[in-house]
């Protein structure tokens, strides 16, 4: 009896019991809050928008309805934006933004809305964005921490598998012309608010014989899923 | 600092095992349920989890309905570029500036902290006689939504 009782005594002494107990209940706060931290507060997503490359102002109206209807569908969802719309929607701002945001957050999400052509997707100044690179993002610390990304340009599909190789887990693009409207609000309401898969998401959203979107690399990623 | 027995210590050690046991098995529990990639059923189900409440209701308005129809005209898309095409007139028609429109969303986007915005300042920036048509083109876009499409769903 002696002989079990004595380390028992030795452990709770008046100085390493306390420091126990404080142990203890540490780390099971932070049992408890881990999981949920990584998945609702570390995601942030960028939103690189531009409609008028040759800086026509016609397209002022399809802007502001891409960002109205992005964020009334999915700022619940993000802790962050990164907006890049018009003049800010440059390869340059694109790549710097994209590594600020997997250098902040754990779960980044892209939503590209732009001209494009099967090779390349345009920024504002006729400033392309070309197949190398969106190879060339790998080179880019923490990629993989970019999750998913949407191209609403025309002939995006070929596009995606790019993304993929550079270490994007699932990527959205169109395999013919395309408009966006109304693909990407609908497909927003159904990737975001009723969180549905990406593929039925995307599968839903679709006008049948207009549309012909299609989900390159994971196709059952959700938006409250992680990595 | 009240001192504590060892039989008190192995105790409050033992419960702060068993909760974590606890915690990490309902968590294994609720991630299989969320990220098993059928979501459909999951989602119908439960509501979305919504973290700015009050916004999100105001927003309501803009909300598809939760039903979805099967039928939908093929030229609903056109008809959709349509009523923008419109409404893009209207306000040329009435010298809107879109210039400064354009300029008035990008200050508006780099001021909001963390880039949070709010769909109430993003609609400041259109003229206010065409503020609820330009809601209603977006909610239109919302009412009719295809059923799944099982060619297009085993495409590569």
């Amino acid at each position: 009896m002696t002989a079990i009782e004595e380390p028992l005594r030795r452990l709770s002494g008046p100085h390493t019991q306390p420091k126990t107990v404080v142990i203890c209940i540490l780390a099971s706060v932070m049992i408890l809050l881990c999981p949920w931290g990584e998945a609702w507060a570390a995601r942030a997503a960028i939103v690189f928008a531009e409609m008028e490359k040759d800086d026509a102002e016609g397209e002022a109206l399809e802007e502001t309805l891409i960002v109205y209807t992005t964020t009334v569908q999915l700022s619940a969802y993000y802790s962050r934006f990164y907006w890049l719309t018009n003049a800010k929607a440059t390869k340059d701002n694109l790549i710097r933004t994209i590594q600020a945001a997997v250098n902040t957050y754990t779960t980044v999400d892209m939503y590209i809305i732009a001209h494009g052509g099967m090779q390349y997707l345009w920024g504002h100044f006729n400033d392309r964005f070309y197949v190398d690179d969106i190879l060339g993002l790998r080179s880019l610390d923490n990629i993989e921490r970019l999750r998913f990304v949407y191209i609403g340009s025309c002939h995006s599909w070929d596009l995606t598998d790019e993304f993929v190789e550079a270490g994007v887990t699932s990527a959205v693009g169109s395999a013919i012309k395309m408009t966006n409207f109304p693909f990407y609000p609908r497909f927003l309401n159904n990737f975001g608010a009723r969180g549905l898969s990406l593929q039925t998401a995307v599968t839903r959203s679709q006008t049948p014989l207009v549309d012909d979107f299609r989900v390159c690399g994971k196709k059952y990623i959700t938006l409250r899923s992680g990595k | 600092m009240i001192p504590l027995s060892p039989r008190m210590v192995k105790i409050m050690i033992s419960s702060c095992a068993a909760v974590g046991l606890l915690v990490l098995g309902a968590a294994a529990a609720f991630q299989a349920v969320d990220g098993d990639g059928q979501d459909d059923t999951v989602s119908k189900e439960r509501p979305a989890q919504v973290r700015d409440l009050p916004k999100t209701t105001a927003d309501l308005a803009v909300l598809p309905p939760a039903r979805d129809d099967q039928s939908r005209p093929m030229d609903e898309s056109s008809a959709v570029q349509g009523r923008i095409e419109g409404l893009k007139m209207k306000l040329k028609a009435e010298n809107t500036d879109f210039t400064r429109m354009r300029r008035d969303l990008e200050d508006r986007l780099s001021r909001a902290p963390d880039g949070k915005i709010t769909p109430d300042e993003i609609l400041a920036v259109i003229p206010p006689a065409h503020r609820e048509e330009f809601k209603s083109i977006l909610t239109s876009m919302y009412a009719k939504q295809s059923e799944p499409m099982t060619m297009k769903e085993t495409r590569p």
